[in-house]
């Protein structure tokens, strides 16, 4: 039903009348669920890892005695002790490993003489001993700190938003506390920002302020576009339309046109030709640059479809013969004219072949003679409609 | 630091189902609007809706991994909260049930063209924002077949499926619930003009 297919399409676009969501409000039950899952996950994992060292193990056991030499797995210990150990325990450790090394592994241990050697002088052992714990410091720089340098105190997602969204920045957990904000003379603590939402277009600066001092001055574009339908009426005979544009719709930078669900166009403007009465739903979605999006939907009831005006009484004497809407650009059509016997007597595809009253045996009509024409058109639209009437041959017609 | 700008859905629900928070607020935000938009419609207020919505997203973000990534995921979206609000009302079903199943013939057998010219005039003017209000003051039966079968765009044998109520009661209700749409959007149109 037409107006089953109106309502659904006036809900499209519905959501934008919707703020976000306040995502506070689920977070802890999703974080707890979260880590329900995860710990759920970890037991199962630790259970199969525990079974696959379980397994591992007994293999070791049954295999180790005859295949591994002990004297390996000795300094393979060690060296798995060395770096795991806090910096001060582990310098004993260190020494066992290097005089694992400078006995098992001459080359490496050269090599560190030759680089102690440049840089400093003194007793080589001291060095050795020296130079090892300087890797060993560098070893133990916490893992976190190398992967994530230092965040900036306060950092926005993004600068551009649509109405009624909230900002998104990023700040450091260490300075939330001594976070403030100004906007319009007004000052907002970090809760009130998270909460704050843009309820108008166009630029906004906020400050923000670690312990009262300003740190850092944002800007933030704010995009609302508008649609509005404009349209206007063409009445030509020969080309009836209407053209739809968007020429009242703000900030918009993206169109899409649909006509009773159908994508149409994406220009700002474009024509339609309704080929049959009814009542149509015209829909527009606008876009801004930034993808923020409005619609606007407008009923159009078409009282009177393009058609094809053509005459019901011919004189062959006068002129020719072709119903007038055909001469519409961009229309195809095949038309037939039918004699009262069902036999076609004229058949045509094209503009320039009007119907000159002869019929296929080149015999001339008569005066009162009646024929049946039918056009089967495929409009600018690309949907075929078919129209026809009668045609009353009559010489008197001037 | 991770940035959401232009991240594709794919990714934002890999994210989800290793439960990662921030892919989980970013669904959220991006879903919201929609989610309120659809469960609004099932509801009488927007109070009892968010609170939808709320519930919805938490049993979204459990049952994630079930989404196999065949088709369209807003689609799935859609199903987990259509669902949820039609939960609602099939607890308050008995409440709200009071359908005469004989009696769907006789309406059946009224002009649907001319029922269809009424609606049409009467949305040309009544605009998005009554035509919720009016749908809200429906019965929440009336409302969810109202609902699934014009927005949605189910079949009466789904909606009757759905609802757990046989097909000519869903026919009965759509007839019942476009009725007393009509008359509500009339009043207001009256109301209207008259200030």
């Amino acid at each position: 039903m037409q107006a089953d297919k109106n309502i659904k399409n006036l809900f499209d676009g519905f959501e934008n009348e919707f703020r976000k969501g306040d995502w506070s409000a689920i977070e802890s039950k999703v974080l707890d669920n979260n880590r329900r899952y995860l710990l759920s996950k970890s037991k199962f994992m630790i259970g199969a890892a525990f079974g696959m060292v379980a397994c591992i193990a007994l293999g070791l056991v049954h295999f180790g005695t005859t295949t591994f030499n002990d004297k390996q797995q000795v300094e393979v210990t060690e060296s798995n002790v060395a770096l795991n150990t806090p910096l001060e325990e582990s310098k004993t450790q260190i020494f066992s490993v290097s005089d694992i090394l400078a006995a098992e592994e001459p080359s490496k241990t050269e090599e560190l003489s030759t680089t102690n050697s440049v840089l400093h002088t003194g007793n080589s052992l001291d060095i050795k001993k020296q130079e090892l714990i300087v890797l060993n410091e560098e070893a133990f720089i916490p893992i976190n700190e190398k992967l994530n340098p230092q965040l900036p105190k306060f950092t926005m997602h993004k600068t551009t938003y649509c109405l009624g969204e909230k900002l998104e920045f990023i700040s450091d957990s260490k300075s939330t506390e001594s976070l403030s904000f100004n906007w319009n003379n007004k000052r907002m603590t970090l809760d009130e920002f998270k909460q704050f939402r843009l309820s108008s277009a166009g630029n906004t600066a906020f400050e923000v302020l670690e312990n009262g001092k300003i740190i850092q001055q944002v800007n933030v574009i704010c995009q609302a576009p508008m649609a509005r339908i404009g349209y206007k009426k063409n009445y030509d005979i020969d080309n009836p339309y209407v053209q739809f544009s968007a020429m009242n719709s703000l900030n918009s930078a993206d169109y899409e046109w649909y006509i009773d669900g159908e994508s149409i166009a994406s220009a700002d403007e474009f024509e339609y030709t309704f080929a049959s009465k009814g009542m149509y739903s015209v829909k527009m979605v606008v876009r801004s640059s930034a993808g923020c999006k409005d619609s606007s939907v407008k009923s159009v009831r078409i009282l009177r479809a393009y058609n094809l005006m053509a005459t019901t009484v011919y004189n062959p004497e006068v002129g020719k013969w072709l119903p007038l809407g055909l001469k519409k650009e961009g229309v195809s059509f095949r038309l037939r004219i039918i004699d009262q016997a069902g036999k076609t007597v004229f058949t045509s595809i094209d503009l320039n072949n009007e119907w000159d009253g002869s019929t296929a045996e080149n015999m001339k009509v008569s005066n009162g003679d009646l024929f049946y024409w039918v056009a089967q058109v495929t409009d600018v639209n690309g949907k075929i409609n078919e129209y026809g009437n009668s045609l009353l041959i009559n010489s008197e017609l001037e | 630091m991770e940035r959401f700008i232009n991240v594709q859905i794919s990714e934002i629900i890999k994210g989800c189902k290793d439960r990662d928070a921030r892919s989980q607020k970013e669904l959220y935000n991006r879903f919201f609007g929609l989610m309120m938009a659809i469960c609004y419609r099932y509801c009488s207020c927007r109070q009892d809706a968010e609170d939808i919505v709320q519930d919805g997203f938490i049993k979204v973000f459990d049952k994630i991994d079930s989404f196999d990534g065949n088709g369209s995921f807003e689609g799935w979206l859609k199903r987990v909260f259509v669902n949820m609000a039609l939960d609602k009302i099939r607890k308050q079903k008995m409440q709200f049930l009071s359908i005469n199943e004989g009696d769907n013939e006789d309406y059946l057998m009224r002009s649907a063209e001319q029922e269809e010219m009424e609606e049409n005039e009467l949305l040309i003017s009544i605009g998005r924002e009554n035509l919720v209000k009016a749908i809200q003051n429906l019965t929440p039966m009336y409302r969810a077949v109202f609902n699934l079968f014009v927005i949605e765009g189910f079949t009466h044998a789904e909606v009757a499926e759905i609802l757990e109520v046989s097909e000519g009661t869903s026919k009965s209700n759509l007839f019942k619930a476009k009725k007393k749409l009509r008359k509500d959007i009339k009043k207001l149109l009256e109301a209207k003009y008259a200030s």
